[in-house]
């Protein structure tokens, strides 16, 4: 399978941004609204692709959270930012890739952000009398602009 | 977090008890250190890693440092059959009560060894934004001999076997110890 | 228990009732660590499995966050002990891709010669740990002799045994001598002989091969779902090894193949294992026969500014695919550091494989699958 056609499928559910440091024509990055995330891992899924990890980033005003897939015949990486919105909330993508189950269930416990559709809410990592203590949240202040780290937000 | 030691500890059903092993009324004295003679030569510690100084712990009992010189090769899973407790990584909140319980079905006489600098201090991870790691495992136990290292070397922990045979006996371990392997 | 007649007993199979709950660990032998496993038994039957993790958990991404990059490099070794190089050489080399620091060549060689010991001492590790888990305990003897010559290898230059430091931005820290590679060429001597004697040892046996052919069968898609890497998806027929796949430092210029299974279960899995060893010697030998003479480190300023933007940067580590995600604003103490670990997706599809197995299979497929949990934890 190439992968023009796979670019081409995500295209119209992506828009594409410019990585600052990049490993040439190996890398592919793109923002995905919240809403098209599960559509996205959708055609990643049907074409192969693997879900390499989930995790998130505190940012101001919204949180991050970051897909990457990888594909091991085409040798092809594609990263995914989804901003969550006011409620921070993010559809899950748990029953497209099982894998996802343990990731949003630590970027939950760490982050605070909610996976719309996610079954099992328990702690992974944390001890149960941490829960709410989100960690790996920065002090009140101190969590930077999107644009401040590189990031586009639109 | 030093309250939540505070409550592990209350849970913990020995707390106000010596924990030095209670003597009998009638001494026998010859006997007595003939049987601590016994103990410190035939210590059956824990098979007890958490993290990094479990694998150092496993070499002790291989074939180059080989802890069985010094009676102390008989790594037991179970804590009722055991007699040492290696306590060889980072103790975090999660895992604390686990280590009390353990401890605590361990039978008399016991005693424990602190091996690396998690196990003494929090090592590495005493610091200021610290939320889940104990930082030492004698805030939940008490410990008989520290092995400080990152991790540290077999020759340290078997030092320490050394140690403990010398703090049950009063004597050091009389075979040759100073070769390295 | 009596039943009346039969129809009970079969209800009360149906309804489940000789279910019972089984704890397995977090103080366990076989689990290799602080994991525990729930266990939903039917008799000797799991029917369910429910990992319980984070017993091992010390905030390493929270740390790369509170203190200059440079000084997260002894962390990283720390995540990943058996295997702690190539999370050096992972996070060095994510530090110079983002700031743009050139390393010398020799200092590539080094890197990888270290990496290929360290990578062929935790197999090793595994091989041992695997066997004593289905109850044979002299191959463990065997692994452990021959580990120890490669910690004596590394230690002569890393000053280390186990959690090293070895790996510095912009080269390495020590440069290697001739009796180093004199002692790394004798051992790759030595370690080629051994392979005929773990064959005698271990792979004729009839109990090790009854207890691992045919279990725990990890498909392609089970291992797509899951995110399953590094020798335990090669098992399954996928040959995806980072160091094929998106060659970096010098691992193009190396002559190697990248060894997979056909059936994906727990016999193939030591199949690839003893083979990606054999490939591991013959980088080794090339290697240290290709060394060109120079400099070892490049010039690096002491506070190094990582410049705004986001980047990651991937490794084969000996359980599979390292991946650092970093995120910085411009100053020297990182935003964010994600670490992918390749635990972490190997032990999520456990509970989808091992269901309706044996529990005495359980383990076996556990060993196969070289875990290590602070790893997993972090």
């Amino acid at each position: 399978m190439d992968t023009g056609r796979v670019i081409k499928e995500i295209e119209k559910i992506s828009v594409k941004t410019d990585c600052i440091h990049i490993l040439p024509g190996v890398e592919y990055e793109c923002s995905v609204s919240a809403e098209n995330i599960r559509d996205f891992a959708s055609v990643l899924y049907k074409n192969n692709y693997m879900l390499l990890y989930l995790t998130a980033i505190h940012l101001e005003p919204y949180p991050a959270v970051v897909y990457q897939f990888v594909w091991p015949e085409t040798k092809f990486r594609i990263r995914a930012v989804v901003f969550c919105g006011e409620n921070k909330t993010v559809p899950t993508i748990s029953d497209i890739y099982n894998g996802a189950n343990w990731y949003e269930r630590e970027v939950m416990e760490f982050f605070g952000i909610d996976f719309d559709g996610l079954e099992d809410k328990r702690t992974l990592i944390l001890d149960e009398s941490d829960k709410g203590l989100y960690p790996l949240l920065k002090k009140e202040g101190k969590a930077l602009d999107a644009e401040a780290t590189g990031f586009k937000t639109n | 977090m030093d309250k939540f030691i505070e409550n592990i500890k209350s849970v913990s059903l020995r707390e106000n008890q010596d924990y030095s092993g209670q003597g009998a009324v009638l001494k026998f004295a010859q006997a007595e250190t003939l049987i601590k003679h016994c103990q410190a030569n035939s210590l059956w510690p824990m098979t007890f890693g958490i993290a990094c100084c479990a694998i150092e712990m496993m070499s002790v009992g291989m074939a180059r440092f080989d802890a069985s010189r010094y009676g102390a090769e008989v790594f037991r899973p179970s804590p009722r059959q055991s007699d040492v407790m290696i306590v060889a990584g980072t103790v975090n909140k999660k895992m604390a009560e686990t280590v009390v319980t353990l401890y605590e079905q361990m039978p008399e006489p016991k005693w424990v060894i602190a091996m690396g600098n998690c196990a003494i201090s929090g090592g590495p991870f005493a610091i200021e934004e610290n939320y889940t790691v104990i930082e030492g495992v004698d805030k939940l136990i008490p410990v008989d001999v520290y092995v400080p290292g990152c991790p540290p070397r077999p020759e340290a922990l078997l030092e320490a076997i050394f140690k403990l045979q010398e703090k049950i006996t009063g004597k050091r371990h009389p075979f040759p110890q100073n070769r390295h392997p | 228990m009596t039943f009346k007649n039969e129809t009970e007993s079969e209800n009360l199979e149906k309804s489940g009732q000789h279910k019972f709950l089984l704890n397995m660990g977090p103080q366990h032998p076989s689990t290799h660590g602080v994991l525990r496993l729930v266990l939903e038994m039917d008799g000797e039957y799991v029917t369910g499995i429910d990992p319980v993790i984070g017993y091992g958990h010390r905030m390493h991404e929270k740390i790369a966050e509170v203190r200059p990059a440079q000084s997260f490099l002894p962390n990283t070794a720390r995540m990943d002990y058996v295997c702690a190089l190539p999370y050096n050489h992972g996070y060095v080399s994510l530090l110079e891709q983002m700031t743009g620091i050139e390393v010398p060549e020799r200092a590539e060689y080094i890197r990888v010669i270290t990496v290929e010991l360290n990578r062929l001492a935790s197999h090793l590790l595994w091989l041992g740990t695997f066997l004593l888990d289905l109850g044979a305990f002299t191959p463990i003897l065997y692994c452990f002799d021959d580990r120890e010559q490669i910690l004596d290898i590394l230690e002569s230059v890393t000053g280390s045994r186990l959690t090293y430091s070895f790996h510095r931005v912009g080269g390495v820290y020590k440069d290697i001598d001739d009796n180093f590679i004199e002692k790394s060429r004798a051992f790759i001597k030595r370690l080629e002989k051994r392979f005929s004697v773990y064959d005698k040892l271990v792979t004729g046996n009839i109990i090790f091969r009854k207890r691992t052919e045919g279990v725990g069968i990890v498909t392609s898609d089970i291992a797509r779902r899951y995110g399953i890497t590094g020798p335990n998806l090669r098992g399954s027929g996928i040959s995806y090894d980072v160091r094929k796949a998106f060659p970096y430092s010098i691992y193009s210029k190396f002559d190697f193949e990248v060894p997979v299974g056909k059936n994906g279960d727990c016999l193939d899995r030591y199949y690839v294992r003893i083979n990606e060893m054999k490939q591991s010697l013959r980088i080794l030998s090339q290697a240290l026969d290709m060394i060109p003479e120079g400099d070892i480190r490049a010039k690096v300023p002491k506070k190094l500014k990582i410049p705004k933007g986001q980047s990651s940067f991937s490794v084969e580590a000996a359980r599979g695919e390292l991946c650092y995600y970093m995120v910085s604003d411009g100053t020297d103490v990182p935003y964010r550091l994600k670490a992918r670990v390749p635990s972490y997706g190997n032990l999520s599809a456990l509970a989808e494989i091992c269901e309706g197995m044996l529990l005495a299979d359980l383990v076996a497929v556990m060993g196969s699958f070289d875990l290590v949990i602070p790893e997993i934890d972090r």
